[in-house]
């Protein structure tokens, strides 16, 4: 009888706070434990009583990797709580400071956390030495996106000019104008880097995801459109918590979101493209085609390339959008009076997938409830059953290439712990 | 290579999580440099994850970067570090799941020839890393020490650096 342990802790400076444990007896995998730190818990607590016009700003602390989805998520909740309608130029920009955060935070995964797997680096600063010009490619493409989103965001970290009804100032055309040049420059580097990275040499596994994102009438989902799974689910955003639940595991302080009476599922990108597909612009799916990417991927390792496809998709709707822009006359559109108390939900999709919030609002407009559920916890179980197929299938490896194995299945799902300091490290133990 | 001797820092970058106590520090330290006179020409408080930092030197001659460490020294001592040689941060096997810290932004803009000419890191040996702001009480008092010893840096100081803390903060 033999028992075999591998454990991945976190620092101690946020400790008990995310680890990954999985129990191997007699050649079977007995449990798969993953554990990850969830600031929104904290944040919920501490937006009771605030003014619900802080909430976009208060959010986007939660995350420095994806403030532009907590500040969309929770102005959408507010205005859909207060009956306010946002459009024309001012839901475009919103679909603009989005492409921003998609391109740099794709960028950032693709070229420094996820490509030094498939190339056989320990991390970005050995494949820099080796692969200088791929990792510049990723440095201008994730420049790129920061700019978008400083311009929108109003600075370059933390971005602060998004509101409930809109932005607190507007661009001018000529601001969007000037950037065009490297936005055009960001699409080639998109496009290279889909050939770059579809040539990676994948492992041949596919999980049976149930696959869940946003869908829109007509576009690729960022801030609109229905809740839907690729097992035929479809119901409106504010109903997001009669088809998902939260539950508590034994093993863990945080929530795993799951299908409610089901299983768990996937949001991101591998998600988003399998159901929304035909959503994609003409260039992004040509460069699709053109890396022999089919229309749906469960294989979560080639989410690399899929990130790759929507950083295409990002920088072309960048310049449609540039192309069409015309200010508006109110950088906002005005809140009415809060009256009574009032509920408002919505989801969006952040880089990592969909992200839920809902609001209780009360007289005089004052926060009285609040609930985030992060792309990540939806994400966690999803991941625990990656991980147990991974190690089952690989017992016959030894514990530090198994280990790192874990490590790779749990990047594949570019995981959003980024709210702090936080680092995987190792721990193994074999009995 | 010391072609600008005699010059004070250029830009003062202070890297930090500022929901993070102690990991704000370094935040703490350029607000606190923003009230001197005699402040360096641009200070960047700086809450984004290391390669943002290869962007914001770009082009610059010399460069202070202040964030909080642990490497187990006591709570509060000041680690000033010469990063323009060919000084190796160290760091645990780890493997982050979101960016860089700054030890590794060091080591990717040597990679990429992307330091400035000077580059010298001041690491704060933090104790409480837990939610929220307020800097623990020998680290705030460790602030206006490493305000002085930034305003009397040179770009022709020795290099005084011999701890090799871990850079935690991304």
């Amino acid at each position: 009888m033999t028992e075999r342990t591998i454990s991945v802790n976190y620092l101690a400076r946020v400790e008990g706070e995310g680890a990954l444990k999985v129990r191997i007896h007699d050649r079977k995998v007995e449990d798969v434990e993953l554990r990850i730190f969830e600031p929104p818990r904290f944040f919920e607590a501490f937006l009771r009583g605030r003014e619900y016009s802080e909430a976009p700003d208060i959010t986007a602390r939660i995350c420095g990797i994806c403030p532009v989805a907590y500040q969309m998520s929770s102005a959408h909740a507010m205005e859909r709580a207060l009956g306010m309608t946002v459009g024309g130029p001012i839901r475009e920009l919103r679909r603009l400071l989005y492409c921003g955060e998609w391109i740099e935070s794709h960028a950032l995964h693709i070229y420094l956390l996820h490509a030094p797997d498939f190339l056989g680096y320990p991390d970005a600063i050995r494949l820099a030495a080796d692969h200088p010009d791929a990792v510049k490619r990723g440095l201008e493409l994730k420049k790129a996106g920061n700019a978008i989103m400083r311009l929108l965001g109003g600075r370059e970290i933390h971005p602060i000019n998004a509101r409930v009804g809109g932005f607190y100032r507007c661009p001018s055309r000529e601001e969007l104008e000037s950037l065009r040049p490297m936005v055009e420059r960001a699409l080639v580097l998109s496009e290279e880097t889909a050939r770059f990275v579809s040539g990676f040499a994948f492992p041949d596994i596919e999980e049976p995801y149930e696959f869940v994102s946003l869908r829109h009438p007509s576009e690729y989902p960022m801030n609109e459109g229905d809740i839907v799974s690729s097992r035929g689910l479809r119901i409106p955003q504010d109903r997001f918590e009669d088809a998902f639940e939260e539950v508590h595991v034994p093993h863990s302080n945080a929530l795993h979101a799951i299908r409610k009476g089901g299983g768990s599922y996937l949001v991101g990108p591998l998600a988003r493209y399998a159901l929304n597909y035909d959503r994609l612009s003409p260039g992004a799916k040509a460069i699709a085609k053109e890396v022999g990417l089919p229309p749906v991927v469960s294989n979560p390792y080639r989410s690399i390339v899929v990130r790759a496809v929507e950083m295409v998709y990002a920088c072309e709707e960048t310049l449609r959008i540039i192309d069409q822009y015309r200010p508006p006359d109110q950088p906002w559109v005005p809140a009415p009076a809060v009256t009574r108390p009032v509920d408002g939900a919505a989801a969006t999709e952040a880089p990592r997938g969909m992200l839920f919030h809902k609001y209780r609002i009360e007289p005089p407009g004052r926060i009285t409830d609040a609930r985030i559920v992060a792309p990540t916890s939806q994400n966690q179980k999803r991941i625990e059953d990656d991980l147990r197929s991974l190690v089952t299938r690989s017992l016959d490896l030894d514990q530090a290439a198994l280990t790192f194995a874990c490590e790779r299945a749990i990047r594949n799902h570019d995981p959003c712990i980024s709210c702090a300091t936080h680092f995987l490290e190792l721990d193994l133990v074999r009995d | 290579m010391l072609d600008g001797a005699g010059t004070p820092p250029s830009l003062v970058i202070g890297v930090g999580n500022a929901n993070r106590r102690d990991d704000g520090v370094g935040l703490a330290v350029a607000r606190r440099l923003r009230t001197r006179p005699a402040r360096p020409a641009r200070i960047v408080e700086f809450e984004d994850e290391g390669t943002g930092l290869l962007d914001l030197w770009e082009g610059e001659r010399f460069v202070v970067v202040v964030d909080a460490v642990r490497s187990g020294a006591a709570p509060g001592t000041v680690h000033r570090i010469d990063a323009s040689g060919s000084f190796v941060f160290p760091s645990k096997p780890t493997t982050s799941t979101h960016g860089l810290s700054v030890g590794e932004a060091v080591h990717l803009g040597r990679s990429l020839g992307r330091l400035p000419e000077r580059l010298v890191v001041y690491g704060v040996e933090g104790s409480e890393f837990t939610p929220g702001n307020e800097l623990s009480p020998p680290v705030a008092r460790s602030v206006d020490r490493v305000v002085e010893s930034i305003l009397a840096e040179r770009a022709s100081a020795p290099v005084a650096g011999r701890t090799a803390p871990e850079l935690p903060h991304a």
